[in-house]
């Protein structure tokens, strides 16, 4: 649609505008024509106001060097058709009046003109109604208003405002939906301007009295909640009408932030509740899952791999024990070699009486070990009898004698591997 | 002569019911390959059977739909490892067909899930705080129709956008089923 472009611009469209500024020239304009009808017109004093502003020159400015500073805004020929008429009517001035004199500078009121020309574009002149209201509250709070001077606010923003209310009710209930529309920016801040009359109206009340009393007060409070119920009216029609052909171009993006921040999700879910959409979806082809699964899979526990074997010898431990058991074979038999003395037979008794317990009892396995060993070619025998000696090493001690017994072959296992029996 | 209505509806439901009169079900097949698309026969629980669209078998549809093999929008690496997890806890035989699986309590899936961490991830991050990235993740994967939408028993059960997948598909998976997340102890 058209007339969404300029929704969320503040601007109005150069026709409309056009109608703004006729009706504000109309109090004291000489003939209908009074306003240019194209908008170039308000360029140009646009960019000779930017002109001077950005020379930095207090000699003021040549023709030429006008036309220079203004080439990028607007084009030469426009500039020529205005110069002449500002000269006329005094926005432009010459810098002295000398004939010769070829140099202007521009008058202030133009300036202000230019700034309330802005003012119009973007408002529609509600914003003047505020202006006013926050003048005389802080006339008021200076203690500089005298009250005739706040009644004759007061009344002034009244009428004003019963204008703009009368304006917007007219819109809202005769007009086109497209008229609304080319409105609806200029009247944002209704809420804000009621406030402001109910906040001037409490201080005017504290000041004098008697103007709550006689009315004066209530009247502005009562204008400027009508002008606030118009408002309201107004844009009901609006947002109906959007709300129908689902235009979401009809609120300021300010005003979906703030929909967005405060308000609860089914409330933000009405707009949409007979919306239909395709359900969420998403493209995830089963390959893409076993790639994740392999990337991001756990480590495997680490396992310390079997201590290898010793290979820095190569003895085997067989042939290892066998000669330990014929190593310690050898040192008995030198041991029972040793009680024989090169004799047959020897009576190992007083030997063990002579030993102490730790010695006694070393020489009696020993001997019993030779004679359970068959490869060792010895035999023991016991004796019944019983020595007590109470006095003695050993106290108690049974006769022993160590016999030499013809050798005996003996196989490598068995020598090896027998058992001895412990003493 | 096909119309377009029941094809949009089952477009955006995802799932409709199978028609009971094989006229109305023999145009809705028609409907559907006359618009490029087939019906999916999907399998829920306790036999309850629907219908749901697809694509040919011929047609792969990221090139319908432009989209990029390295970049899918959604197809994070946290959304295809919970997925890979809800598949390996709710489909524990490979042999038995992958829909409509066994539905397994949510925590039995971020069990499976724990001794996966992301590269890169902080290693302060604790268990809590990837545990709320699983659950938002199987969130979405209920949004997206891979996952039945929540119920009162809050079990997660496979959805039905599995049943889009082709036969490669489900073979490929069938075939790594011993590597999908699943808690130990449980059948592989």
């Amino acid at each position: 649609m058209e007339y969404s472009a300029d929704l969320l611009t503040a601007n109005q469209s150069p026709a409309r505008f056009h109608d703004t500024l006729k009706a504000f020239v109309a109090p004291v304009a000489k003939a209908t024509d009074a306003v240019a009808s194209d908008p170039v017109a308000l360029r140009v004093a646009q960019a000779v106001c930017a002109a001077f502003g950005d020379s930095g020159g207090s000699n003021g400015m040549t023709r030429s060097e006008l036309a220079a500073a203004c080439s990028n805004a607007v084009s030469v020929a426009a500039f020529e058709r205005r110069f002449d008429l500002f000269v006329e009517m005094g926005l432009l001035r010459r810098y002295a009046e000398k004939p010769h004199q070829q140099r202007y500078m521009i008058h202030p009121v133009s300036v202000t003109a230019l700034l309330v020309y802005g003012r119009l574009e973007e408002t529609n002149g509600v914003e003047e109604i505020m202006l006013l209201l926050d003048r005389a509250h802080r006339d008021l709070d200076a203690g500089t208003m005298t009250r005739e001077a706040l009644i004759e606010q007061i009344t002034t923003v009244k009428r004003n405002l019963s204008i703009m209310a009368d304006h917007l009710l007219y819109l809202a209930e005769d007009r086109p939906w497209e008229e609304l529309v080319a409105e609806q920016s200029q009247h944002r801040s209704a809420k804000a301007l009621l406030d402001k009359a109910s906040s001037l109206v409490g201080a005017a009340g504290e000041r004098f009295p008697e103007l709550l009393s006689s009315g004066t007060g209530r009247r502005l409070v009562d204008e400027a909640l009508r002008y606030f119920n118009a408002v309201n009216a107004f844009y009901s029609r609006l947002l109906a009408q959007a709300s129908a052909s689902r235009d979401f171009s009809m609120l300021s993006p300010e005003q979906y932030l703030s929909a967005a921040s405060y308000r609860s999700r089914g409330e933000l879910a009405v707009p949409l509740a007979r919306t239909v959409f395709d359900p969420a979806s998403m493209l995830l082809p089963a390959e893409r899952l076993v790639s994740a699964v392999e990337k991001y899979r756990p480590a495997p526990p680490r396992r310390r791999p079997p201590r290898p074997p010793d290979s820095s010898s190569d003895q085997d431990p067989v042939a290892a024990a066998r000669e330990r058991e014929q190593t310690k074979r050898v040192v008995m038999e030198a041991e029972m070699e040793l009680h024989l003395q090169g004799g047959d037979e020897a009576d190992l008794t007083s030997r063990i009486r002579g030993a102490g317990w730790r010695g006694a009892a070393r020489i009696v396995t020993d001997a019993l070990l030779a004679n359970a060993d068959p490869g060792i070619p010895v035999t023991v025998d016991l004796s019944d009898a019983l020595i007590v000696d109470a006095a003695g090493p050993v106290s108690h001690v049974t006769p022993m004698t160590l016999r030499r017994s013809p050798a005996a072959s003996v196989r490598d296992d068995d020598a090896t591997f027998a058992e001895a029996p412990r003493a | 002569m096909p119309d377009p209505l029941p094809l949009a509806r089952m477009r955006a439901l995802r799932l409709v019911a199978v028609p009971w009169a094989e006229e109305e079900l023999a145009l809705l097949q028609e409907t559907a390959t006359t618009a490029g698309r087939r019906l999916i026969d999907v399998a829920g629980d306790h036999g309850a059977r629907a219908l749901m669209l697809g694509w040919p078998a011929d047609v792969d549809p990221m090139a319908v739909l432009g989209a990029d093999g390295e970049d899918l929008p959604g197809a994070t690496p946290t959304t295809c490892l919970v997925l890979a997890a809800c598949i390996g806890c709710c489909w524990p035989d490979p042999d038995a067909p992958l829909l409509p699986g066994k539905p397994v309590p949510e925590n039995q899936v971020l069990d499976a899930l724990a001794s996966f961490t992301r590269p890169g991830r902080p290693v302060s991050e604790s268990l809590r705080t990837r545990q709320a990235h699983w659950k938002s993740a199987i969130r979405r994967l209920r949004a997206c129709g891979f996952l039945v939408p929540e119920e009162e028993d809050s079990l997660i059960r496979l959805g039905p956008a599995l049943a889009g997948w082709g036969d490669a598909d489900v073979r490929h998976l069938r075939d790594r089923h011993a590597d999908l997340p699943r808690l130990v102890g449980e059948p592989a």
